[in-house]
This record gives C-alpha cells, sequence and structure tokens, in this order.
C-alpha cells in the first residue's frame, strides 16, 4: 500500500519537471541520411573544437528553429512569417533590398515606370528552375496574376491588372495596374514574391506544390517530415552565389523554452520567436547572440463595431482607453518586449504621427463610462487564443477594466476557431497583431480597408477614402498628410485601441553571421554566412 | 447489516464498528500525517479570506516577478501577483473540484455497479461493458475529450474528471456486490418480499461502503491530479482563478529563471495528492477485515 504513496509522491514530482523534459534532444535516427551526415558533421566540429576548413565558413547544414510547422509552402494559401522563412530559400523575388533599403535587381535585370499604371520589367537570363527548365516572362506573369487574385497577397498586390499583364517577348514583363500603387516595388521584394514555374504548378497541382514547393533559388526541397522538420538541400545548377551551406533543416519546436534550450546547446543554428523571458538569457551566453529591434507591428485590442454595445458608443471605447495603464499593460504582458503604441501604425514606418499614449485615468474612465449609459458597469466579453502574450494581456485587462467597472469574461479560443470566428465577425473584441509586410503605410494599415471582413468592420467610408488617397499617389509629401489626417481620425474615433509596438528577435549561435533584424520578422536566409 | 461488536482489551466497553476502524485508523501514523495535512488544506480552503496576506488577483505592477521574501513568502508572478496567496486560493479550486466532481462519479459508479453487480445478466452485460470501453480509453485523454467537447470552465471540469473516474466505481461495487447478494440477510429480505430498490439501497450499500469510501479517497487524488492537467493544457479553471494546474502552466516559460513560480504549485499538488493518498491507505488498511484480529 506504501507502494502507491510512492508512486503518487513520484507523480507529484513529475508534474514539477514536466515542462523540463519538454526539450529533449532528438535522436540522430529521425532524420534521413543527409540528416545523419549533418549531426555527425556537427557534432565532429565541436567535438574537435576545429573552425569549419577551409576558413571561408562553410558548414554543411543550417538548422532552424520554428515555432509553428507551416499549413503549407504555397505562396499563394498562406500569410504565414514561418513559411515564407523556408521558402526565402526555394524561391526568389523580382527584387531584392538591401539593408539599407536600396532596391537590387534580383530575378530582375532592370525595371522601369513608363507611366504611372505600367511598369515593365527586363528579367535576368540564365536563371532555372530546379527541374532544370528556364524562368520565362511567363513564369513571371503567371506568378504576379496569382499573386493580384489570391486573398493573402490582394493587399499587396491587388492593384495589378491581370487581364492585361503580359509577356512581352522572353525576357520582359509589362505590368499594368488598375491604379497607381505607390509601394509596388516595395512588395516585389517581400518573400511572398517568389517567382514560380507555371508550367511546374500547374503540373503539380496546388495541393502537391504546397507540400513540395519548386523554385529558382539556392535551395531545393528535399523532404517534410510532418510535426518534426522541413529538409532542403543545394541546388547544384544555381545561377547565383552559392549559400555558405550545402543542407538546409527547419525543425518544428513548439515550446518556446525548448527552442532557446536547444539553441543554447547548439542543437539549432537559429531559433525564431523566442519567449520574452528568454531574450537576456540569449544575450548574455556568449555562445549564442539576440539579434533583436523593432519590427513594423501594431498590436491593438480590436473592437468589433458591428456589435452592441461598442457600435457607435464613442464615449464607452474612450472609457475602455482611459481605463487602461498602458506603461504597466505593456510591460507586463509583453515583458519589456515592446513599446507602448503611440498611432496606429509603428514608428519605423513613413508618416507615422505621434498621437498619444492615452493617459491612464481611471476616474475619468468612470466618468466616461456613466455618460455612455452604463454607470453600473458593463458586462463585456473579449476572445482570444492561447499564447502566452494573449494569455497574459487577457489577465491583466480583465483586472484593469475590473477597477472601472467593465467586467470581463475571457473565452480562450483553439487559433483554427479563433480564425474562423475572425473572418465571420464574431469576435467581440481581442488583441490582434498585424505587421506591415513593407515598409509603407498602406500594409501597415492593413486592417482597415472597408472590404476586410475580420472582427473590426467600422463600416466607416472616411476611412476609406483617405486609404484610397493614401496609396494611389506617388508624392511623398502628399502621402505622409493623407496618412496623418488619418492617424488623427483613427485616434479621435478609436474603432480600435492601439496598445503596443512589439519588438522582435532572433536567436543564433555566435558563428552565424550576416543575419541582420529583418523588421518583417522574414530574414534572407541565403545570406547567412558562418565565422568561427 | 453484519454485526462487527468487538470488546476492548481493557474490559467491558463496546465500540461501534466506526469507532472501530477509528482506532485502528489511530494506530497508523502516516495516515494520521495525511488526515492531518488534509485537515489543514480544509481550513485554509474555509478561511483563506483571513489567511491570504492578498488577493488572488492583486496585480502590483511594481513587484513583478520578485523572489520569495518576508513580504512575499512564495515570490510573485509576472503580473505582481503573491503566489502565496494564490496557492492558499487555490485550495479551494483542488479541493472542490476533487471532492464534489468525485462524489459525483462515486454516486453514478456505485449505483451502476450495484445495478449490474444485483440483476446480472443483460444489465450487467450492458455497464460492464461500456464501463470497459471507458477504462480502454486513458483516463487523460477520456478527461481531455470530454473537457474539449464541453469548453473549458470550472463545472465542466468537475464533469469531465467525475465523468472518467465512474468505471472505477462501477467495477469495485459490482465485485463486492456480487459477493454481498449471496448473503443470507439478503436472501431474507428478498423472501419478506422487500423491492430490488429496498434491497440495494438497505442490504447492499451499506456492506459494500468500505470499498467506495477506499475508492473515493484514494481517487480524490487522482481528481486532483487530473483536473490540474486539464488546467495545465488550458481546459480547465480559466485565469484570472488560481488553480494550481494552470499556475504551473501560466509560469512554464519563467520556470528557468525563476524556480519558484513552478516550485511552489507543484509542491502544493504533490503534498494534497500525497495526503489524500497516505490518508486513503491507511483507511483501506483500517476497513479491511483481514487485518482484524
Amino acid at each position: 500500500m506504501k507502494k502507491r504513496g510512492l508512486c503518487l509522491m513520484m507523480a507529484g514530482i513529475m508534474v514539477l519537471g514536466l515542462t523540463a523534459c519538454a526539450g529533449k534532444q532528438e535522436s540522430p535516427a529521425t532524420g534521413q541520411k543527409g540528416a545523419q551526415e549533418g549531426t555527425t558533421a556537427r557534432q565532429f566540429e565541436e567535438n574537435t573544437g576545429a573552425a569549419s576548413e577551409e576558413g571561408t565558413g562553410l558548414k554543411d547544414t543550417l538548422t532552424i528553429a520554428l515555432p509553428v510547422e507551416p499549413a503549407t509552402l504555397d505562396p499563394f494559401e498562406h500569410s504565414n512569417q514561418n513559411g515564407f522563412i523556408c521558402t526565402t530559400l526555394i524561391t526568389e523575388p523580382l527584387i531584392k533590398k538591401t539593408d539599407d533599403g536600396e532596391l537590387i535587381p534580383w530575378l530582375a535585370e532592370s525595371w522601369e515606370f513608363t507611366d504611372d499604371t505600367t511598369l515593365k520589367i527586363k528579367l535576368k537570363s540564365g536563371v532555372t528552375f530546379h527541374d532544370g527548365s528556364a524562368m520565362s516572362a511567363e513564369d513571371v506573369r503567371f506568378t504576379l496574376c496569382k499573386l493580384a487574385e489570391s486573398s493573402f497577397s490582394k493587399a499587396l498586390f491587388g492593384s495589378i491588372d491581370v487581364e492585361n499583364t503580359k509577356a512581352v517577348g522572353d525576357d520582359t514583363v509589362e505590368v499594368k495596374l488598375l491604379y497607381p500603387y505607390a509601394p509596388l516595388l516595395e512588395a516585389f521584394t517581400t518573400a511572398r514574391a517568389g517567382i514560380i514555374s507555371e508550367t511546374i504548378y500547374t503540373d503539380m497541382g496546388a495541393e502537391a506544390f504546397a507540400r513540395q514547393p519548386v523554385g529558382t533559388g539556392p535551395m531545393k526541397f528535399k523532404q517534410w517530415v510532418t510535426g518534426d522538420r522541413i529538409e532542403f538541400e543545394a541546388y547544384e545548377n544555381y545561377w547565383g552565389e552559392k549559400p555558405a551551406f550545402e543542407n538546409f533543416v527547419a525543425r518544428v519546436i513548439v515550446e518556446g523554452s525548448s527552442r532557446t534550450i536547444e539553441l543554447e546547446t547548439g542543437g539549432v543554428d537559429i531559433a525564431f520567436e523566442l519567449a520574452p523571458a528568454d531574450w537576456q538569457r540569449i544575450s548574455d551566453n556568449p555562445k549564442t547572440q539576440l539579434i533583436s529591434g523593432n519590427t513594423r507591428g501594431i498590436s491593438y485590442l480590436c473592437l468589433n463595431n458591428s456589435l452592441e454595445p461598442v457600435k457607435g458608443n464613442l464615449k464607452l471605447r474612450q472609457a475602455m482607453a482611459y481605463g487602461l495603464d498602458m506603461t504597466n499593460l505593456v510591460q507586463a504582458a509583453w515583458q519589456g518586449t515592446a513599446d507602448v503604441a503611440t498611432s496606429y501604425y509603428a514608428e519605423n514606418i513613413m508618416g507615422h504621427k505621434a498621437e498619444g499614449p492615452f493617459p491612464y485615468d481611471p476616474e475619468k474612465a468612470k466618468a466616461l463610462l456613466a455618460e455612455a449609459g452604463y454607470p453600473e458597469g458593463i458586462d463585456l466579453k473579449y476572445m482570444t487564443y492561447e499564447s502566452a502574450i494573449n494569455q497574459a494581456f487577457a489577465e491583466v485587462l480583465q483586472n484593469m477594466w475590473g477597477k472601472i467597472g467593465i467586467r470581463l469574461s475571457v473565452e480562450f479560443l483553439d487559433l483554427a476557431t479563433f480564425t474562423e470566428k475572425n473572418n465571420a465577425g464574431e469576435i467581440t473584441m481581442a488583441l490582434m497583431t498585424n505587421t506591415a509586410a513593407l515598409n509603407d503605410p498602406d500594409p501597415a494599415l492593413i486592417a482597415w480597408p472597408g472590404y476586410r471582413t475580420i472582427s473590426l468592420r467600422h463600416g466607416d467610408d472616411h476611412i476609406d477614402e483617405l486609404l484610397e488617397k493614401g496609396k494611389s499617389t506617388y508624392d511623398e509629401e502628399e502621402r505622409i498628410e493623407t496618412y496623418q489626417k488619418l492617424q488623427d481620425y483613427l485616434w479621435e474615433n478609436l474603432y480600435t485601441i492601439p496598445i503596443a509596438y512589439p519588438r522582435g528577435a532572433f536567436g543564433a549561435r555566435a558563428n552565424v553571421a550576416n543575419l541582420p533584424f529583418y523588421p518583417d520578422l522574414t530574414p534572407d536566409l541565403t545570406r547567412i554566412q558562418f565565422t568561427e | 447489516m453484519k454485526k462487527t461488536m468487538t470488546t476492548s482489551k481493557t474490559g467491558k466497553k463496546k465500540r461501534s464498528q466506526w469507532g472501530d476502524i477509528w482506532h485502528r485508523l489511530c494506530r497508523n501514523k502516516l495516515a494520521m500525517f495525511g488526515l492531518f495535512v488534509l485537515v489543514l488544506l480544509v481550513l485554509m480552503a474555509v478561511f483563506a479570506d483571513v489567511i491570504a496576506p492578498y488577493g488572488y488577483d492583486d496585480q502590483d505592477y511594481s513587484q513583478m516577478l520578485q523572489f520569495p521574501s518576508a513580504a512575499h513568502p512564495m515570490g510573485t508572478d509576472n503580473f505582481g501577483r503573491d503566489i502565496f496567496s494564490r496557492i492558499i486560493y487555490g485550495t479551494r479550486i483542488s479541493l472542490q473540484i476533487g471532492f464534489i466532481s468525485l462524489m459525483g462519479s462515486a454516486v453514478v459508479g456505485s449505483i451502476l455497479g450495484a445495478c449490474a453487480g444485483y440483476f446480472g445478466g443483460a444489465a450487467d452485460t450492458v455497464i460492464m461493458r461500456g464501463a470497459d470501453i471507458l477504462m480502454a480509453i486513458p483516463r487523460t485523454v477520456l478527461a481531455i475529450a470530454i473537457a474539449t467537447t464541453l469548453g473549458p470552465g470550472l463545472t465542466n471540469a468537475m464533469i469531465a474528471v467525475a465523468i472518467s473516474s465512474i468505471p472505477n466505481f462501477a467495477r469495485v461495487v459490482r465485485a463486492s456486490t456480487l459477493t454481498v447478494k449471496e448473503q443470507e440477510y439478503v436472501e431474507a429480505a428478498r423472501a419478506i418480499g422487500a423491492s430490488n430498490a429496498h434491497i440495494i439501497a438497505r442490504y447492499i450499500f451499506p456492506n459494500v461502503m468500505s470499498p467506495i469510501i477506499v475508492q473515493a479517497t484514494l481517487g480524490v487524488g487522482t481528481a486532483i491530479i487530473l483536473a490540474a492537467s486539464l488546467s495545465f493544457l488550458g481546459l480547465g479553471i480559466q485565469p484570472p482563478v488560481p488553480e494550481w494546474g494552470a499556475m504551473l502552466s501560466a509560469s512554464r516559460s519563467y520556470m528557468r529563471d525563476y524556480w519558484y513560480m513552478v516550485t511552489f504549485p507543484g509542491l502544493a499538488i504533490m503534498l494534497t495528492v500525497l495526503a489524500l493518498n497516505l490518508f486513503g491507505d491507511g483507511l483501506r488498511d483500517a476497513l479491511d477485515p483481514k487485518l482484524k484480529k
């Protein structure tokens, strides 16, 4: 009988150690032959303490840790940054951007606007897809048209006139636009805009392509072990400079602290989406480095303006804003990895105007709540999905609003249900984060166009007018003026409450070089170098 | 009811059956320790408002992530809440879940088990095969499935825990019923024309009480662990209610730098379950007739 007590005592101890076991080392037997060789080579390096051969910083395998397994690698079917991190190695854009923000030709050789709505792109010759076929102007036209039509990339490429964009000869594409769109060239530099082959895509079918993408990039697809890893290997006939590694492995490690442990022990070279609590640890460790910076994102409290009681009740929305102690809210939820938001898009994007933040004034909030028609307080429902920040945010929100009389019930949904409800406009209120795909106000304000069906639904035409005006003007000063007007207007109307500008960070081993911080959190992994 | 009157060594004074059991229980030091801890926990739960130095959701942003100190004996969490106070309030939740859900499954399980054992035949087959099916699914998985279907929350967590422990009770009670129903006093009751319900209620249940009690005491511990696991997975109690499993879950990303955030809720679970098990084991020994002189 005592045995049972002992057993349960052990169980109790195991509860304590529950998470400690999560970061167990992968067994080398899981991978295929290539992966095993990779592991061996790395162990060899570590055991001998020797620098990589030849001193050129070549490494057999680049291993990264992703927090979420991409659902698909079809560029037209997702907007998940973890998918794009992988596909930057497989597909390449027409234009790339240097760290200084200068646009440089990549798959394009040159480009020129012949008028406001016509862009001529001349393509580089000698570029081949991984099956050996040459990249043609038709492929580029196909890719651009798909981008314009896909609901995931419409916001960036919707200006492309699908009917009239055509290939001129083998090496030139004439892109026609439905309306002038200022950030177009910037859009071409994103990971989304990787060129793919029309023949390969149609022959394989979207579903097969999603699991096994083909492009012109320096790495080609090798295998995808569902729930575990995605592997690429070098493409031998790559047209450009070859990367510093022969193989690439993206491991899926869901638990934040496990990703950190893997990075610390050398199991991965780069880890993405570090838990805020681990930033300092990574930065202090001499074997690892923290590459952090401001993202182009904004986290805001999205209120559903098509539902009572928020609908049409500005006083209530103001009460909500004054009832939040922004500094402490951001500190507690993001643990020092975000700054308090001062407007409706990030400070590093053109035209940002510091409007706030709202001062914390619970007395004023209570008064406003009474004026809004709720002197006795009000019961509201908040919906979110499971994540450390979401959970922390909800708890602090509940506590702070509780003090001014807003009694908040919190419902945790799984991500799929949340997305579904959000698209159907059924989310009452939630913390949402939008990260601008480009350094431009238009994509930064992606939540706002009236046609968007997410749960914001402001139904205010004036916003659409200003958005329209901003994106179809090429003159920078005029654009800035428009966007500042828009920020003033949004700040007055408070359809959503801006909360935080999250910072981002990658963790990398100390020998990883040439990995600057990318504000869109999608680094160009082809550039990675290794030092020792 | 079978008479179990015994005479103590010193002489004439007679003790009731329960007095006898209590006497034997008192001699088991481990069981008494378990009982002592349990009483302490119950007192903590009842007087939480008096004992706890802070409220369970008193967020103090100037005191975030403080190591244990005189002001905060168990430190503070990432919202500056006092972990000691949260653990005291958490006792309420855990004991509530443990006892209420166990009560539920004990009642339902015992009735089903007694029916299966008493009537036999088709009823037995249907009930026990049903129990077998439930038992073939690992308990945690079963509870997760139920909790997912019902949605998170205190009541639903209790239902999930209760349903998943019904088969255990059904089994234990059925086995004892099979023995008891062959006894002469049951036969006698049947001979004087007592109804089945009356026989089960008056003659069967009182005599299968001890296995039910033992199963229940040991089951509370398992139920608490199960509820904590559900909360750990985000399917049980929702924040800011300080459930121990949820506290473990919320602090796991801080574990490597702030050990105390996971240690104390973990210890609380361990101590409670250990106490319940020690007490349960002692009770079983005390109730077991084989140990009698």
